[in-house]
């Protein structure tokens, strides 16, 4: 008899060992699919469910990593019910387990149930909330942030009395900054219940909208409270943008006038680079870049 | 062949770092204050792979001060799937600016079809499975500039179609392509008892010269296996298979892996200082201990535990 090949034995295992209700079901499946028995495969086939449930549980001890809040809020046995369903539903197609928990909150909200409360939210809006807070604070650890760059572009370089009468130039979001919209009022709960047990919880918080800032500064995360106006702003700034241009696009889009939000931004902005928000663009070293990426012809020099 | 020149020959080439342990980020913290108290370190390659927060901070900190390894969990080496050329230039682009005393990874696949199920998963260990794995080495080894040192996995089946033992076909495998060996003495411990063979003849077996490093952890007796759980002290048994492969091999880094349940910097360091003991011939007698729970083989959770941790 032909041996089998070498996708053919590799498909068969995965197959067998990340099909939901594990190995037993997992090796039926596989058989199906690849006509192949599990004593044709394996000498001790029974085996097969230490990878099974080690596929599960590793991926599961990872998700528990990501999202220790939520799954305290939740209660462990109903987040590690949807954990895994989770995992079944989307296996991992990265080399990086840092991409295994970007679709958690989407997973949530698409796998609740369509009823909605009084106020219109979805039954489990606050667990999906708290998921998008935890993930962005992931991601805001890990993107590249400010620490490395030059002294003047420091979010603090722009204070003082320039901070209120000069001018900051471009500003932009460094790559850290994450910006949420959310039902939830979830950045104060979740401070006070990072550090608390299961059974000492702080209440669940009443619905309301609330914007979240989510920055780091010497690799120190920190979340911010956000008024309307100033999360349109800082949104304005993901591409590079002047003070005006973020603050005609906050006055567009909270109908406030053009002139009070530019008062209150040239007040507040200060804070938000201090906190590492929003940086200014540093113009050297952009112009240094475009420099080298200039074709020949166009750099004056032919 | 002298003395002198046979360890001159052995190893790659590539020096004896001492004693090293995991960089984890509980121990960051302690790491900073007190130094590495270590020869070296290994890292988790893909933890530090599109990771520009603090844990690169600390690991640019240490790596100031002591030599840096990196491992690695995702290469697939084994995979039928292609190789991943995506995270290839990264690891080489990391390994670019970390300057790292080699790259390892693990003799295994560990997914294909783009379903990565992050786990070490064993090869069928035939010509076939061979002549596939050493392909692939050489495109890495290639691609990478250096060689790679490949790791011997835990493994709890075995493929009805293996012709030939893990350490021929490692064996094998070093001698065609000239990749190093990461021999992890407490994988052929877990292995030998899943699979009835002896480890003392697997380690006598492999070729010495190509053994660049060693790994050290403690397994999980959960009754009829033996699961890698990386979460207790090196029993007594790997000790012993610890001093043999250090007394064939003339001497190589030594590296203690503990990824859960992860102790306190100091107890880490203890455990640690057991190998010198051990090289002597004394061996501490701790036994596997039994699992209480659930075991779980390769885990990675630490991986992510410092996604809410204070800097």
């Amino acid at each position: 008899m032909q041996q089998p090949e070498l996708a053919q034995l590799q498909a068969w295992f995965l197959t067998a060992m990340s099909c939901p209700g594990g190995a037993a079901q997992g090796t039926t499946l596989a058989q199906q699919h690849f006509g192949l028995a599990p004593e044709q495969v394996l000498t001790q086939p029974q085996r097969l469910s230490i990878y099974a449930d080690g596929y599960v549980l590793r991926l599961l001890d990872c998700l528990q990593a990501e999202f220790p809040v939520l799954r305290k809020t939740m209660g462990a046995e109903l987040f590690d019910f949807f954990a895994r369903a989770y995992i079944w539903r989307h296996p991992s197609r990265s080399s990086t387990l840092y991409d295994l928990g970007a679709g958690f909150a989407d997973f949530l909200a698409a796998s609740q149930p369509r009823d909605h409360d009084a106020a219109g939210n979805a039954v489990l809006q606050f667990p999906i909330d708290l998921a998008r807070l935890e993930r962005a604070r992931g991601e805001a650890g890990r993107a590249p942030g400010l620490e490395t760059r030059a002294q003047p572009s420091m979010p603090d370089g722009y204070a003082g009395v320039d901070a209120l009468f000069g001018d900051p130039g471009l500003l932009q979001l460094p790559a850290c900054t994450r910006l949420l919209a959310l039902s939830f009022p979830v950045r104060a709960f979740w401070e006070q219940a990072q550090g608390a047990s299961a059974e000492l919880l702080p209440p669940q918080p009443a619905a309301g909208q609330s914007f979240v800032a989510i920055a780091r500064n010497r690799y120190r995360i920190s979340m911010h409270a956000l008024e309307r106006w100033q999360f349109h702003f800082l949104q304005s700034a993901s591409v590079a943008a002047t003070l005006q241009q973020c603050a005609l696009q906050a006055a567009n889009a909270t109908s406030l006038p053009i002139d009070q939000v530019l008062a209150d931004a040239m007040l507040w902005l200060p804070v938000a680079m201090a906190a590492g928000m929003v940086g200014r663009v540093d113009q050297q070293e952009n112009e240094k870049k475009a420099d080298l990426h200039r074709p020949f012809r166009e750099s004056g020099r032919s | 062949m002298h003395a002198a020149s046979k360890l001159a020959a052995s190893r790659l080439g590539l020096p004896n770092l001492g004693l090293g342990v995991g960089l984890r980020h509980p121990h960051f913290q302690h790491i900073l204050e007190h130094g590495p108290q270590v020869d070296w370190f290994e890292i988790i390659s893909e933890n530090f792979i599109d990771n520009h927060g603090y844990a690169r901070h600390v690991l640019d900190t240490v790596a100031a001060q002591v030599p840096i390894v990196m491992h690695g969990v995702s290469m697939s080496i084994g995979s039928s799937a292609p190789l991943d050329m995506a995270y290839l230039h990264k690891l080489r682009a990391l390994a670019g600016e970390l300057r790292p005393a080699w790259i390892s990874d693990h003799l295994c696949w560990t997914g294909a079809a783009s379903l990565n199920s992050h786990d070490l998963l064993p090869m069928p260990l035939d010509e076939s499975s061979l002549r596939h794995v050493a392909s692939r080495v050489s495109q890495v080894q290639d691609f990478l500039g250096r060689p790679l040192i490949l790791e011997n996995p835990s493994s709890y089946v075995e493929f009805a179609q293996s012709s030939m033992r893990e350490w021929e076909f490692l064996g094998r495998l070093a001698q065609q392509t000239g990749c190093g060996l990461l021999l992890d003495v407490n994988n052929v411990h877990v292995s030998a008892h899943n699979h009835g063979f002896d480890a003392v003849h697997y380690i006598e077996q492999l070729p010495h010269a190509h053994i660049v490093q060693i790994h050290l952890a403690g397994p999980t007796d959960c009754g009829e296996v033996l699961i890698d759980t990386h979460d207790a002290p090196v029993p007594e048994a790997v000790w012993r298979l610890y001093a043999l492969a250090q007394q064939l091999t003339g001497g190589v880094s030594a590296l203690l892996e503990w990824d859960a349940s992860i102790p306190p910097y100091p107890q880490l360091l203890a455990e640690l200082a057991k190998a010198r003991a051990a090289e002597q011939g004394v061996f501490a007698d701790a036994p596997v201990l039994p699992g209480t729970g659930p075991a779980l083989s390769t885990p990675l959770g630490f991986y992510l535990e410092a996604s809410h941790a204070a800097a």
